[in-house]
């Protein structure tokens, strides 16, 4: 196996490890990678049926098949559905805020942009918005309208527009409710079909308070915070993750969660306070102590993809063919990690290059859903159209009643695509 | 539980193809060699991709942040109450023949696309939008519209051509520019017999790192993708789906998104008496087993979860807002109901073989030869699949060349059914593709469709003032074109391609591919 060397500028750190290894071995003992490559461990760990859902990214029915022996798939579908409903409210934003929107379009659909602006975090929009979309989403509009009025306002205080039913471990939402209104376009008498994000993101409630009642309280609020929306706290105490939060999960153990978490609330100082633990603080912080270097964290992305695979080797005693899938995660995670480094820096175009690198690594098995719906929700903000869509498209199944994303991106799409200049198919 | 990708192709594999010593050329490999350097003359999307490298556009999308920027508008106002906007060309820019750009260039290419005697299906589109243009100073272009546009500068994605070579702006695709092209782009392209080489042209916008590119013709998949492990190229830009696993088990590959939007086709000649009546087109339909087909030529297998490989019933793919979700895929034969049809139609079956007016029919048909890299033996399953319904057939591969001269022209009438691939963008505009052949429109009608009720849906499309009428139209058309039949619909095949890891900084831009060369970076 071609282990890489590091090779970048700012890599003190790397000096104090063999030139075949990207970080220090002692960082990915207890990875989950590792954990799993012990001879047997994988075949205890897959006796949990629910484990194949996770790995075909089917987490409706791993909720349900994990039951209240683990919190993981509703987790899972508490971070997608918070990310579905970003990726709804920015596309519906591009499509009709106010600089957007056509004289044609259905008057009510200033109520879509209320809501869609409570969930990208702009209070004052979804205050001027709210309360004026007129008769057919009157009561969703009035009570949207009512919540904004209280002095605080969090976004759990959301309006229980949809009847979701009880909560419970290994339950499954209502699954017959309809977030679409059918509005008439003026003019033309036609109707333009859209859908109220409010259920996405109840969807998104529920999961997580079915992930608590599965046992996942003592992991969840640091495990979800990467995934939260604007107007959720990020701060989660750091604690520790168990193997059934981290298996076939991008993080290798919990001091990456925990570097990631503390990237979004203290910036660079988690570079020092994580380096010696995580190995995506490693890698990130010799790749990026000064400016980021892109070709660093993609080598040692490989690197340290190959460094698992041998290590995992080692502990298992063979190669195995799992190994080089379970390594990937590790593949897309650290450039996931650098990205947020970039965030915090406000680096908003690498963040992105290295998210779209991570998207190429993140493939098969390792495909994430709420990564790649979290891009498609930055690229809808971006009016970016084709691909929002085409980041969506493959992950509608990975929880039930994502079709509905769909009817958002259809507007969005075909206003996008109809005000490009003419083309041609070739 | 875990199907584990299978390391086909070990890095020690000796493969006859020379490992390259390549300098600081980066070689790839393209779908087939560009038919036109002329970017009013696009036939393919390898034509795209050429134009993308020689050429600027006048405005694009940012490939990471989808800004919609120029690289050689300066600035630009709004005039004519919005009908019109004045741009401002950035200074020191220059052709790659050192000539200035200028203002002229920029009206110089309006009114070449203005220009009835311009042939280009291309222009013919952009006629809709653009009534004329000005040169009010040397840097100073007025640019008018035919209406308001919401976001003029998005109607402005045009390729910029330099007015001093041509004699006319009646520009001909025979041209001597069709090979010898002069753009303003990072790169000047050289049209060979076996490949295109680009040389880096540095100006003031561009600041290619590479100093030279090289296309090459891909050819079997299985060489390409062994030649690229061998570093005997650095790329290929659309690797087939059975051969992405062997490039994702290698550490010094990687597989990049290419976002397109493509679906697969097999156009059908109405023109022929046995395929006139629409119940034949139907049967042939349901004769074609598209899981087994999927299964033999792009290796997927049944009920694999997300299928690079996703069926469609109409003209659009389904993460289209134009596809109709109501009309169903046809995912499996139907041997049985496709007989039926058959005899109402008035054919019989004799020998096992079917027949119109006593005569056996034998079916010819072609396939755009590149196609067969991407999906491998398509087109003798379809053969096969007919013949085992009931048809004859002989097959056919078709040269680009003939393809472009005769296919996309509308005189295949040699064939009675084509099978090819359009490609798409943000754009979803079909009216091309089946609209009556007449005045400019129908230009991409391959084998001369023509349905009044079809050219009225498109015609609504066309004339459509808002979205919701757009979608309606081409809604309509979905469900009418299920029913006529002018094409079996085959399905969206996503495109990925491959390159070593030591080509650096290479986003590929959505539908154009080289937005953003100027960052890409080769050190071998």
């Amino acid at each position: 196996m071609l282990l890489l060397a590091l090779s970048c500028t700012g890599a003190e750190d790397a000096e104090n490890t063999p030139a075949t290894e990207a970080v220090p071995s002692a960082l990915i003992e207890d990875s989950w990678m590792l954990q799993v490559a012990q001879p047997g461990k994988l075949d205890e760990v897959l006796a949990q049926k629910a484990w194949g859902e996770v790995f075909e990214r089917r987490y409706s029915g791993a909720a349900m098949t994990f039951g209240t022996e683990s919190a993981r798939g509703h987790a899972e579908a508490a971070a997608i559905y918070r990310q579905a409903a970003l990726l709804q409210a920015n596309a519906i934003l591009s499509t009709f805020a106010s600089d957007q929107r056509r004289d044609t379009d259905p008057a009510q659909v200033i109520y879509l942009v209320g809501v869609a602006s409570v969930i990208t975090g702009d209070l004052d929009t979804a205050k001027a918005s709210l309360g004026q979309g007129g008769e057919q989403v009157g009561d969703a509009d009035a009570a949207w309208a009512q919540v904004l009025t209280a002095e605080t306002f969090s976004l759990r205080d959301a309006p229980p527009l949809f009847s979701l039913g009880e909560v419970a471990a290994g339950g499954t939402p209502n699954a017959e409710l309809d977030p679409t209104y059918r509005l008439p376009e003026a003019e033309s008498g036609l109707v333009v079909e859209v859908a109220d994000p409010t259920l996405t993101l109840q969807l998104a409630f529920w999961h997580e308070d079915a992930a608590r009642a599965a046992g996942g309280e003592p992991w969840l609020d640091a495990w979800l915070a990467p995934w939260r929306l604007p107007l959720e706290s990020v701060d989660a105490e750091a604690t520790e993750q168990p193997l059934d939060a981290l298996f076939l999960g991008v993080w290798t153990g919990t001091a990456d969660l925990d570097f990631v978490n503390a990237l979004a609330t203290d910036g660079d100082a988690a570079l020092d306070a994580y380096a010696a633990t995580s190995p995506y603080a490693a890698i990130v912080k010799a790749c990026a102590a000064d400016e980021v270097d892109l070709d660093c964290l993609l080598d040692q992305s490989v690197a340290l993809g190959a460094q698992l695979e041998a290590a995992m080797e080692t502990a298992y005693g063979s190669q195995h063919a799992d190994h080089r899938t379970f390594a990937s995660f590790a593949r897309a995670g650290v450039l996931r990690a650098g990205a947020r480094l970039c965030d915090a820096r406000g680096e908003e175009r690498v963040a992105a290059i290295l998210r779209l690198n991570a998207r190429d690594r993140g493939t098969g098995p390792a495909t994430d859903p709420k990564f790649q719906l979290a891009l498609a929700a930055w690229d809808a903000s971006n009016r970016n159209a084709l691909r929002s869509t085409e980041l969506f498209h493959p992950n509608r199944a990975s929880v039930d009643g994502l079709d509905v994303v769909q009817v958002s991106l259809d507007t969005f799409s075909l206003r996008v695509g109809r005000e490009t200049g003419a083309g041609l198919p070739q | 539980m875990m199907q584990n990708h299978k390391l086909l192709l070990s890095l020690s594999v000796v493969v006859g193809t020379l490992a390259l010593s390549t300098g600081s050329t980066l070689n790839f490999y393209e779908e087939s060699l560009p038919s036109s350097m002329n970017p009013m003359f696009a036939q393919s999307m390898v034509d795209n991709r050429v134009h993308e490298l020689v050429f600027d556009r006048l405005y694009y999308f940012d490939p990471i942040t989808n800004e919609l920027t120029s690289r050689v508008v300066e600035r630009w106002e709004l005039a004519d109450g919005g009908k019109a906007v004045k741009l401002f060309v950035k200074k020191g820019i220059r052709w790659q023949d050192g000539e200035a750009l200028g203002a002229d260039d920029v009206c110089f290419t309006i009114n070449a696309m203005l220009d009835e005697g311009t042939p280009s299906p291309i222009a013919e589109k952009q006629r809709a939008v653009f009534s004329g243009c000005e040169v009010e100073s040397k840097d100073t272009a007025v640019v008018q519209f035919t209406q308001i546009f919401h976001n003029p500068l998005n109607q402005l994605g045009f390729y910029v051509l330099p007015e001093h070579k041509f004699e006319s702006t009646a520009i001909q695709p025979d041209d001597a520019f069709s090979n010898r092209p002069e753009g303003t782009g990072a790169y000047s392209g050289s049209m060979g017999r076996r490949g295109v080489t680009f040389g880096a042209k540095k100006n003031a916008h561009h600041e290619p790192r590479i100093g030279q590119l090289s296309l090459q013709e891909g050819g079997d998949p299985l060489v390409q993708v062994r030649t690229l492990l061998n570093n005997g190229v650095q790329g290929i830009v659309a690797v087939p789906p059975p051969y992405r696993a062997d490039v994702s088990a290698s550490d010094e590959l990687s597989l990049k998104s290419y976002d397109l939007r493509s679906w697969w086709f097999v156009a059908v000649n109405q023109d022929k008496p046995y395929l006139k009546d629409k119940r034949v087109r139907q049967a042939l339909n349901l004769i074609l087993d598209r899981t087994d087909l999927r299964e033999k030529s792009i290796g997927v297998k049944p009920g694999e979860q997300n299928s690079p490989c996703e069926f469609i019933s109409g003209p659009f793919v389904q993460t289209s807002p134009y596809y109709n979700r109501s009309i169903d895929v046809q995912p499996r034969s139907d041997l049985e109901q496709a007989f039926v049809l058959l005899e109402q139609a008035g054919l019989t079956q004799t020998g096992g073989r079917w027949h119109y007016k006593g005569q056996p029919i034998t079916l010819r048909i072609g396939m755009k030869a590149p196609l067969n890299n991407e999906a491998p033996d398509l087109l003798s399953q379809i053969g096969n699949q007919l013949s085992a319904g009931g048809f004859d057939r002989q097959e056919f591969r078709i040269t680009v060349d003939d393809w472009n001269r005769q296919v996309l022209t509308g005189e295949a009438e040699d064939y009675d059914m084509v099978v090819g691939k359009w490609s798409f963008g943000l754009v979803e505009d079909v009216n091309p593709l089946f609209h009556t052949r007449n005045g400019g429109r129908g230009a991409l009608n391959i084998f001369n469709y023509t349905n009044p009720q079809v050219d009225a849906l498109l015609a609504q499309y066309q004339s459509a003032k808002t979205d919701t009428q757009a979608r309606d139209a081409y809604h309509k058309l979905h469900e009418k074109l299920d029913d006529e039949l002018p094409y079996l619909f085959l399905w969206k095949l996503d495109t990925k391609s491959a390159w070593r890891t030591e080509v650096r900084g290479n986003t590929i831009a959505p539908y154009y591919y080289w937005t953003a060369v100027d960052n890409w970076k080769y050190s071998p």
